[in-house]
């Protein structure tokens, strides 16, 4: 049998300092995209200097910026995430956190709330942890991730399946067959299953469709149409999806799925307002 | 949403502790009001008004015939495959000419390739940079555009397409307000070696049937698509009636490897108006790994103790192929409601490391827990060194 990380986790737990004596720090935590976002830099400039402070409150508070390669499992992502966690909070006394994700990176959180057992890391993150707020999280999967298994290369021939090329782990791991298996067996927090072990609050984006009109985004608009999300979306994840797991706190009209930078204000300063 | 402390969880793991079996073990309750969701046995269906196709290009040109039925916006997703020549991409001007379309519709009217259109124009091209396609893991070339037809007439709309350096393109198509819906789905969600796989798919047109031929094809993780298999609507395979718009068809003897399947579902038909359709849909389901199973009939359950120590303990064997970490996962609930879920009890979990052979399973559930009602378990046995399921029984509990 594996160490036990019982005796650890109730060591932890009763560790932790009073709230009036808590150090607090945010860690954000990214989405799918490609595997240069296990570089520090590639992160840092998807989330956007401009979110990162509204967020910290002009850096009042220690942060950390997760990097991890954006083409891989959740359970692998986790793996790098909840490295970078034990080092930073451990190195910064940091004893509350507040985890912010964008998109993917909410359903790796998930992993690591569901399955505290999976890594022996996991439950000294868990026992800090005081909230996580998850920006358009694919929680019962995307449309367009099924339809990016369509467009792919697996359902040409020779050489075109290269040039196509093949949906990657994470793009598979966000398809709506694939979040409903996990959601069924290895994720907490959604419609009939035990509830997350810390508070999961998710934030939707709606009114995608607006762009086709205020050409804002073109591209996210006919990925949305093509790709058939049911009900009000942001491009990439439909608002029943984000909404399929933990507490419904806002939805963001006129949003769509990239904006985790420009709409700072609305985000940042909302984010900034829960610790 | 419920809510769960985890120092209540930790405390009930104390109380939960069996003496039959070693390794990690959390217990919890469900909240008042919270339910057991019934068993999903198959994908989620997912609906298409879309087609897609891809044009090998001859000398950077081809022509595709689009049809439409007429009953809604027209939206076309130009996609072509893989970077075009740096080259190309370099010369003067070059980047205007890496992706030409000319639209005709059955009507002629035409959107050439130096027009956009306007907000007015039925007509209007959309120029795309950035969708996400790294985010999705789409090698597409650095530019796509969208064209959209408002009001389209019925019939071919005629593509014709310059995309120089490229050697392919994809054309996504939806008639975004349709009511002819093509509707995908498949069985098991969750496969174990040598189970068949069912294919569905509902072909209606308004909700009534519509006419059409379905076939698929299925990917495994990692690979190529197979054979292309064709959906029946004859009442003999699982169908329904015959004729009544839905298809199915049973794949017995897969040989696949671990990982998600990815199936894409083609229709093509003709509405009640005589117009030609096509709709591509997807569905799909997880190929097991069988790296363990539960035993058939091995998973009981039994009351032992008295007072505050009374429990409920599960056992269960599995049969293990290759070792790793496993966790025994059981959901305890009441007696089923109206719409099939289960008012939420307890859980339990144990995590343990299992080796190749037969493995003997145990975890109690606090009868403090579990009320005096009838209970009913929902028992699983999942993979953690290589996620997957590897086993799914449930029982009822004599009180």
């Amino acid at each position: 049998m594996r160490t036990s990380v019982l005796g650890l986790a109730l060591a932890a737990l009763l560790l932790v300092p009073s709230p009036a004596l808590a150090k607090k720090g945010v860690v954000f935590v990214h989405g799918k995209g490609g595997s240069d976002l296990a570089n520090q830099s590639v992160a840092n400039a998807y989330w956007g200097s401009d979110m990162i402070r509204a967020t910290t409150k002009g850096y009042a508070v220690p942060y950390l910026v997760c990097h991890y390669d954006g083409t891989q499992y959740m359970w692998v992502a986790a793996g790098q995430v909840a490295g970078q966690i034990t080092t930073w909070m451990n190195a910064n006394a940091v004893d509350e956190i507040q985890v912010v994700t964008h998109s993917f990176g909410g359903v790796v959180l998930r992993w690591i709330l569901s399955n505290p057992t999976y890594d022996s890391r996991y439950p000294a993150i868990l026992s800090r942890i005081q909230r996580v707020n998850a920006l358009a999280p694919p929680n019962r999967g995307s449309e367009a991730a099924n339809l990016a298994g369509t467009l792919s290369g697996s359902w040409l021939t020779g050489w075109l399946v290269s040039l196509v090329g093949q949906n990657n782990d994470s793009t598979k791991n966000c398809t709506t067959t694939s979040m409903a298996y996990y959601n069924q067996y290895y994720l907490k927090g959604s419609a009939g299953r035990p509830a997350l072990p810390k508070p999961y609050y998710n934030v939707a984006g709606t009114g995608l469709w607006n762009d086709f009109a205020h050409g804002e985004d073109y591209g996210l608009a006919t990925l949305s149409g093509v790709a058939g999300m049911p009900g009000e979306d942001d491009g990439m994840v439909s608002q029943y999806s984000a909404q399929g797991a933990g507490t419904n706190w806002f939805l963001t009209l006129a949003n769509h799925h990239h904006n985790r930078r420009n709409d700072y204000r609305k985000l940042g300063t909302s984010l900034a307002g829960t610790y | 949403m419920k809510t769960r402390t985890f120092i209540s969880t930790l405390l009930a793991t104390l109380v939960a502790a069996a003496p039959l079996a070693g390794g990690e073990v959390a217990v919890g309750r469900f909240a008042p009001g919270e339910t057991v969701a019934p068993f999903a046995a198959a994908s989620p269906e997912a609906d298409s008004r879309t087609f897609v196709k891809t044009a090998l290009l001859d000398g950077g040109r081809a022509v595709v015939d689009l049809p439409a039925t007429g009953t809604g916006t027209l939206l076309v997703w130009v996609l072509p495959a893989g970077e075009p020549d740096a080259a190309l991409r370099a010369g003067d001007g070059a980047a205007g000419r890496e992706l030409e379309t000319r639209l005709t519709t059955p009507a002629g009217r035409v959107l050439g390739p130096d027009a956009d259109g306007g907000r007015a124009d039925a007509v209007r091209r959309f120029r795309i940079e950035e969708f996400g396609a790294e985010e999705l893991g789409l090698a597409v070339g650095a530019r796509q555009e969208a064209l959209r037809v408002l009001a389209p007439e019925p019939g071919l709309h005629r593509l014709e397409l310059s995309a120089p350096g490229a050697a392919a393109v994809t054309v996504a198509v939806a008639e975004l307000d349709s009511p002819i819906v093509l509707t995908t789905w498949a069985a098991p969600l969750s496969r174990q070696p040598g189970e068949p796989v069912t294919l569905y798919a509902r072909l209606l047109d308004g909700g009534n049937p519509v006419s059409g031929v379905i076939s698929a094809r299925i990917a495994p993780q990692g690979g190529s698509a197979g054979e292309v298999v064709t959906l029946f609507d004859d009442g003999l395979h699982g169908d329904g009636d015959a004729g009544d718009g839905h298809f199915a068809v049973t794949l017995e003897g897969l040989d696949l490897p671990a990982g998600p399947v990815e199936i894409r579902v083609e229709a093509e038909g003709r509405d009640g108006h005589g117009s030609a359709f096509a709709r591509t849909g997807a569905a799909g389901f997880v190929s097991e790994r069988g790296s363990a199973r539960l035993l058939p009939g091995s998973v009981r359950s039994e009351w032992l103790g008295e007072g505050d120590l009374r429990v409920l303990r599960v056992t269960a064997t599995a049969a293990v192929r290759e070792g790793g970490d496993f966790r025994l996962d059981v959901l305890a609930a009441g007696a089923p409601l109206a719409d099939g879920s289960r008012p939420g009890l307890a859980w339990a979990e144990r995590t343990g490391d299992l080796r190749a052979g037969h493995e003997e399973l145990v975890v109690d559930l606090p009868a403090a827990l579990l009320g005096d009602g009838p209970v009913s378990l929902d028992v699983r046995l999942l993979g953690l060194s290589r996620p997957g399921v590897a086993g799914r029984a449930t029982l009822d509990v004599a009180r």
